[in-house]
């Protein structure tokens, strides 16, 4: 019985091998939807609970003159939310602060199921 | 004396059939788990490290800043100023902002304040998930 060889298929195969290697991509990136609003607006309606957060860069955030790191943060936003129907976690930063630390602490809000968060623009950041 | 008659082998390749398996299964693997599509990110722009949500290709206008502050909106480069020009003359409600993770966060505050004034809502931020 004649064998059919399978080399041409090996050849065929390897081809096909290398260029899906080189032609796929896996997907690595990760996207944040954002939103924003002026540092210095008010909420128009009075029962939304505003807590503005003002990140450092040195792995802390201050709030209300406070200095929180992570664990302690989320736990002082769980306390301020816990009797509201709604709030807005506003985040400005100080001028040294990277992007880097500003996704990281985005993405820890958002990981704790914290979603009503904006960006607080600053007054100069807006008139530039 | 009996001869014995040795049949003479045929070349066969039964023993690639291993590496034959092994190669289908790594082509099925590339074939499913890989995607073909455009690079969206330059090798010269190093995203943050943080592990958001699955970003969803779309071609939707695309904003880069590197590292040395310079910004290209669809690989075509241009100044701050010029931004509300641009969106002036191209009409958006959507862009993703693919910035350098070592740049400060307040030079990305005033383009999304740009963005902000011109009316553009859906603005995603975009991070590398396998960089944590």
């Amino acid at each position: 019985m004649t064998k059919i060889s399978l080399t041409p298929v090996i050849d065929v195969v390897f081809i096909l091998l290398i260029f899906f290697m080189l032609a796929s991509n896996f997907n690595k990136v990760g996207q944040i939807n954002m939103e924003m609003t002026k540092e210095s607006s008010s909420a128009a309606n009075e029962d939304i609970k505003i807590i503005k957060l003002l990140i450092q860069q040195d792995q802390t955030v201050l709030s209300d003159g406070k200095v929180y790191n992570d664990n302690d943060l989320l736990i002082m936003i769980k306390l301020a939310i816990k009797d509201v129907s709604e709030y807005s976690i506003i985040l400005t930063s100080k001028n040294d602060v990277t992007y880097q630390r500003f996704l990281s602490i985005m993405s820890f809000l958002k990981k704790n199921k914290l979603n009503n968060i904006r960006i607080g623009l600053k007054k100069n950041e807006i008139n530039k | 004396m009996k001869l014995i008659n040795k049949k003479k082998r045929e070349y066969d390749d039964d023993g690639l059939l291993p590496l034959v398996n092994i190669i289908f299964l790594l082509l099925i693997f590339f074939m499913i788990a890989g995607v073909i599509e455009k690079r969206i990110i330059n090798d010269d722009i190093d995203l943050p490290s943080v592990d958001l949500s699955k970003y969803n290709y779309k071609e939707v206008t695309r904003i880069l800043i590197k590292k040395d502050n310079i910004l290209s909106i669809n690989d075509e480069v241009i100044e701050m100023s010029q931004i509300d020009n641009y969106f002036k003359t191209n009409k958006q409600n959507e862009v993703i902002v693919i910035a350098d993770k070592s740049l400060y966060i307040k030079d990305i505050n005033v383009l999304l304040s740009k963005l902000h004034k011109n009316k553009i809502t859906n603005i995603k931020l975009l991070s590398n998930r396998n960089g944590n």
